[in-house]
Formats: structure tokens, C-alpha cells, sequence
């Protein structure tokens, strides 16, 4: 059996099931003047449709590689998207210059664990050439937070 | 004659000290991402895309295609060189080219892959202008039945040609129609999928998606493999970039048939450089007369599919400048760019916006000598780049994409996106779907059910239009052959084989 396969294959599924019950929802509409439902309604069952047929096409089928390229350093995986998310969560609080500072410091230690001052230094060049570019060069407007810039 | 003046008109545009600017930083950037692995000219030109806004369209767009075809030199370097592919496209370049590499010939290696995108590039860029101006002619009879048969016929194309299974790609291409659904009905305003997110009323942009999916993703998955790796560059200097008599005469045939082939399979929708370069290499191997010379340094295994790939990027332009229909992932983001821009890709693009259509050539032969520069004499530069470790790199390109994303609205809601689907785009490769087709599906997604829409609204209802307008039957009868031939196995089987080599 191929498992991998055959777990995405559900997951949609159940995703398709899930849409084509919320876009039942929406006005239909008729054949002259279509509705919001329609098109999405459509899409749903097709997809129920495909993940069906991956379903079934893979009870019988072997897998090719055997599934042992799950990650084995996850914290890297875990502490890029924890970044990522907080950077968006904390950006007005901390504002640009301060958050890009954090956000770059962190992910630089993850590659020198054992360094202070290349993931500094490396931070530190980062925020000031993005404040230089994205601020004041393109005039983005980003929060300023409580230090004010 | 016609086609020199609208050359002239062209080059009047894109020879403005702005334009040429442009180009320069579009085939600079281009060249870098090139160069740099884990870094493609799809989540660059996303990551850059929020900052052309402000930019005059004819500028924006030259500098993104300047982007795209600049991906495509650079990405030569770094295959033969470290033997790790800078670009998709690169991979068949890492074969022979790293042998040259290794057996003291880099200069030649490099000399031939920058001389062949040339070539490749200025002959395509010609192909261009010469058959977009009748493919636009045609299409302008197209109606909302034509446009909805053709963009069945694309988004079906683009599974026929991406590697791996159809019914994943398939499952891609529903998924990201059904992503283009999110947000309030063009016509009635009634809200779809919003689950009262007033962010979401607008739908889900397409460049979060494709920052995360292209993004972000591909830094997670290259964060599984260890960051202490050093990369091993052959050649300390690198000397005789031009290559001798004897390296054209072995180079030149597999240029033009690269030329041919590149340019041929960039035009449909899903080929692009990757399946063009590869499908040089399969030529050449079978054309050379000592097969056995492939793999181990043969200077036809460096330049066909060096110049397929330049050729191909040029050539996937025709699909968006005559139809607006884009190729590929890039395309599909060039087609968000001209919309912001307020300019709708398609046939009339070439009548209406003459200056945008022939300015945006004309600086491809611009750009394509810049490039020649950029990459022969300034190859030091690159190598110096390429030293770069990746753990410098990641924070900066993770850097780049927040702010990226987070100037399109000034909001956070797209960090979040683009996390979200970074996350996404991640498990979507472990289990083996390609994420290329959903990027075009969720552009195309909206002008689908819109000409959906339009063809029952004129019809009054009859669903028969789409096979009794001739152009739409032929486009639809092309997509049932499509999905026959796939399921034929022996044709299914060849298909596999011919991408796999």
C-alpha cells in the first residue's frame, strides 16, 4: 500500500466534503445566470472525484521509497515558522527596525550556534539595510512600534 | 516592414535611460538568483513584484522578464561549477558541465552556456516579435466560450507536462481554482469562504500563496539537510572563456536544435526551460555520434540544453502577450503585475499598449547582451556570491519575503498567509504534489468561472456553445486527447521516461 498516498488522499476528501458542504451554502443560481455556488460546488466534486481516484488507485500499489525522509531536524522547520509567525504577530508592538533585528538574530544563531558575533553583526547589517531600502529608499510604511522607528 | 518600424518604436522605449536601468537590474538580479541555489526566479520576482508598484508598467515588466531569462544564465554557472543545479532548468547543464569542469575545461564550459543563451535568447526574442503579432490577430475573434475552452486547455496542458503523476497535478489545479474562489462573487458580491475575515472579502492574493508555497517551503525543506555542508568549487581561476574553433564545431548544431526545441516547448502552457532543456539533452544524445561521450564532459551536452532553456523563457512569453493565458508559475506572475498595472494581458495588449508589447522585446535584445557581460567577464563575481554559505542566506530571503508580502496592504494578514502556506507548500512536497500547476490555477482560477459566466449569460442558459463554436471544439477536443493519451499506458509510459532522462 502506499501510504503516503493514500493519507493525502483522504485528507482531501474529507477538504472536498468540507468545501462542497460550505459551498452548498451559497445562492446556486440557474444555468441562464450562475450563482456564487456554482463554480466552487463544481470545483468540490471534482476534487472529491480526484482524491477518490488516487484513493483507490493506491490500495493496490507498492511504494516506491520507503517514507524515511521525514524530517529529522525539526527544530530548524519549528523555529523558522515560529519566527516567521511572531514577526507578524509582534511587528506593530516592536516595530520594523526592532522586530527585524529579533527575527534576523534568531534565524542567523540557528546556522552559527555556537557564534555571538556573526548572527550580531549579520542582524544588526540586515535591519540597517532593509531600513535604508524598504523605509526610506521605496517608502514603505512600516510600524514604527515603541522605539519609534 | 512594419515589423522594423515596430522594432524602432520598441527600442525608442526601451532605450530610455530608465528602461535600460531597468533591464540592467532585472538581468543583475536575475543572474543572482541564478547563481544563488534554493533562490528561483518564481519567489524573486514575487518577493519584488509589491516594490514595482509604483513603477511605470513598461519599467515594471521589463525589469520582471529581465529577471526570468537572467535566472536562466546564472543558473549555468552554478552547475558547472559546484554541480548543484542554480536553477531547474540547470539540472541536465550539471551532467556534462561539472565534468568539463573537473577535467580543467570550466572556461569553455562557461564560455559555451553564456554564448548559447545568447544566441538561443536573441533568435527566440526574434520568434517572438515575429509570431505574437498573428497569434494576437487570432485571438482577438476569441469569445468568453474560446477563452474558457483555452484556459481548460492550459491548466489540463500543464498536467500533460509536469513530471510526476497527472491526477496529483490535477488535484493541484482544482485546489487552486477552488483558492480563486475565496472571497465576495464578482457579480452578486455575496461572500465565499470568508468565514468573516474582512481581509479575505478580497480574495487570497496570489503572491502570499506563492511566496509561501515557492518561498518559504523550499527553505523548510532545504533546513531538513545540514547547514554545515560546504559546497566545492572547481576552479580556482578560471581561464579561456572563449571557446576554441573546435568547441563551436562541436557546440553550434546543438545550439540551433536547442534554439528550436527550447522555443517550441516554451510556448505551451506547464513546458517552460526545465522541460525544454531536458528535451535538448535527450536530442543531442541521440543525434551525437559517440553517444557515450554524454556524462562524462561533451561540450553538446552544455550548450543545447543551455540554449533551449533561454530560448524556452523567451518563448513562453508568446501565450501571455497574445492570449494573456500564461505558460508558467512566472508567467502566471506577470500576468498579476500588468493587472495591477491596470493593463489587461491579451490580444489587444499589442494594439492598445504598443509601447508596453514592443518595448518589452526590444529590451530582451538588450537584455540578453547584458547578459553576455554580466556573465563572461564579471564571472569572478559570481563565484565570489556562490561562496556564500546558506545559512546567511535563508534569514535574508525569509527577510525579504515578509517585507515582500507585508508592503503589499501594509498588513500582517499576509504574513500570516504566506506562513500559512509556506507550511502548506511544505507538506505538499513531502507527499509528492507539485505545487507549479496551483499557481496557475489560482490565477487563472478567476477569469475561468468568469467566462464561465459570460458564455451561459450570452447563451441564455445553453451549455452546447462550447462544441458548436469551432475554435472552443477544437481547444476542448485538445483536452480530451489530452487526458486520453494519459491514460494509455504505453503512451503514459514513454511520457515518464522521456521526463525522467
Amino acid at each position: 500500500m502506499h501510504k503516503r498516498n493514500i493519507l493525502s488522499a483522504l485528507a482531501l476528501l474529507a477538504f472536498s466534503l468540507a468545501v462542497g458542504l460550505k459551498a452548498s451554502t451559497f445562492p446556486l443560481g440557474d444555468l441562464r445566470r450562475i450563482g456564487p455556488g456554482f463554480f466552487p460546488l463544481v470545483l468540490a466534486s471534482l476534487l472529491g472525484i480526484f482524491s477518490l481516484a488516487l484513493l483507490l488507485s493506491s490500495l493496490g500499489k507498492r511504494e516506491e521509497r520507503a517514507p524515511s525522509h521525514w524530517p529529522r531536524r525539526w527544530l530548524g522547520i519549528v523555529s523558522v515558522l515560529a519566527a516567521l509567525f511572531a514577526y507578524g504577530f509582534f511587528l506593530k508592538f516592536l516595530g520594523f527596525a526592532l522586530a527585524t533585528f529579533l527575527f534576523s538574530l534568531v534565524l542567523l544563531k540557528y546556522g552559527y550556534p555556537d557564534k555571538w558575533m556573526i548572527p550580531l553583526g549579520g542582524a544588526l547589517a540586515t535591519t540597517l539595510f532593509s531600513l535604508l531600502v524598504f523605509k526610506y529608499w521605496l517608502g514603505t510604511p512600516f510600524p514604527g512600534g515603541w522605539i519609534g522607528f | 516592414m512594419e515589423f522594423f518600424q515596430n522594432l524602432y518604436e520598441g527600442f525608442s522605449v526601451s532605450l530610455t535611460l530608465a528602461n535600460f536601468g531597468y533591464c540592467f537590474l532585472g538581468v543583475l538580479v536575475g543572474t543572482l538568483v541564478g547563481v544563488l541555489p534554493g533562490l528561483g526566479p518564481t519567489a524573486t520576482i514575487a518577493l519584488l513584484l509589491p516594490l514595482t508598484f509604483k513603477q511605470d508598467p513598461v519599467s515594471a515588466i521589463i525589469m520582471l522578464a529581465g529577471i526570468y531569462y537572467g535566472a536562466q544564465y546564472g543558473g549555468s554557472t552554478t552547475s558547472i561549477l559546484v554541480n548543484i543545479p542554480g536553477e531547474a532548468s540547470s539540472v541536465v547543464t550539471a551532467i556534462d558541465g561539472y565534468q568539463m569542469a573537473r577535467q580543467g575545461r570550466a572556461g569553455p564550459a562557461l564560455g559555451i552556456a553564456a554564448f548559447g543563451s545568447f544566441i538561443a535568447g536573441t533568435l527566440a526574442t526574434f520568434g517572438l516579435g515575429l509570431l505574437a503579432p498573428p497569434m494576437a490577430g487570432l485571438a482577438l475573434k476569441f469569445g468568453p466560450p474560446e477563452y474558457f475552452s483555452l484556459v481548460c486547455l492550459g491548466l489540463v496542458a500543464a498536467t500533460f507536462l509536469t513530471q510526476g503523476s497527472m491526477l496529483k497535478s490535477l488535484i493541484m489545479i482544482v485546489f487552486g481554482l477552488l483558492l480563486g474562489t475565496v472571497g465576495r462573487d464578482l457579480i452578486t458580491g455575496f461572500p465565499r469562504f470568508t468565514f468573516g475575515i474582512y481581509e479575505l472579502e478580497d480574495g487570497i492574493g496570489f503572491i502570499p500563496i506563492i511566496m509561501g508555497v515557492f518561498g518559504v517551503a523550499e527553505i523548510l525543506i532545504n533546513l531538513e539537510s545540514s547547514l554545515q555542508e560546504k559546497k566545492e568549487i572547481y576552479a580556482k581561476r578560471i581561464t579561456g572563456l572563449l571557446p576554441s574553433v573546435k568547441d563551436w564545431a562541436g557546440s553550434i548544431g546543438a545550439i540551433l536544435r536547442g534554439t528550436l526545441v527550447g522555443f517550441f516547448l516554451g510556448t505551451l502552457p506547464g513546458g517552460g526551460a526545465v522541460l525544454g532543456s531536458f528535451a535538448s539533452y535527450t536530442m543531442e544524445k541521440k543525434v551525437a555520434r559517440d553517444p557515450r561521450e554524454f556524462g562524462k564532459g561533451a561540450i553538446a551536452g552544455v550548450a543545447g540544453p543551455e540554449a533551449a532553456n533561454n530560448a524556452a523563457s523567451q518563448g513562453a512569453f508568446i501565450p501571455l502577450l497574445t492570449l494573456g493565458i500564461p505558460a508558467n508559475a512566472v508567467m502566471a506572475m506577470l500576468v498579476g503585475a500588468l493587472m495591477i498595472h491596470g493593463v489587461q494581458p491579451g490580444p489587444q495588449m499589442i494594439t492598445k499598449s504598443p509601447n508596453l508589447f514592443w518595448g518589452v522585446i526590444t529590451s530582451m535584445y538588450l537584455g540578453n547582451i547584458l547578459l553576455l557581460i554580466l556573465n563572461l567577464p564579471l564571472i569572478g563575481l559570481w563565484i565570489q556570491i556562490l561562496k556564500v554559505p546558506y545559512r546567511v542566506l535563508f534569514p535574508l530571503i525569509l527577510m525579504f519575503c515578509l517585507i515582500g508580502v507585508y508592503s503589499l496592504n501594509n498588513s500582517t494578514f499576509e504574513i500570516y498567509l504566506m506562513g500559512g502556506f509556506g507550511i502548506l507548500g511544505y507538506v505538499f512536497k513531502k507527499f509528492d504534489f507539485e505545487p507549479a500547476p496551483l499557481i496557475l490555477a489560482v490565477v487563472l482560477g478567476p477569469m475561468m468561472e468568469d467566462t464561465l459566466k459570460h458564455t451561459f449569460l450570452i447563451s441564455g442558459g445553453d451549455p452546447t456553445v462550447f462544441f458548436t463554436r469551432p475554435i472552443s471544439a477544437v481547444f476542448l477536443a485538445l483536452v480530451a486527447l489530452l487526458i486520453v493519451f494519459q491514460l494509455i499506458p504505453t503512451i503514459r509510459k514513454t511520457k515518464t521516461e522521456a521526463l525522467k532522462e
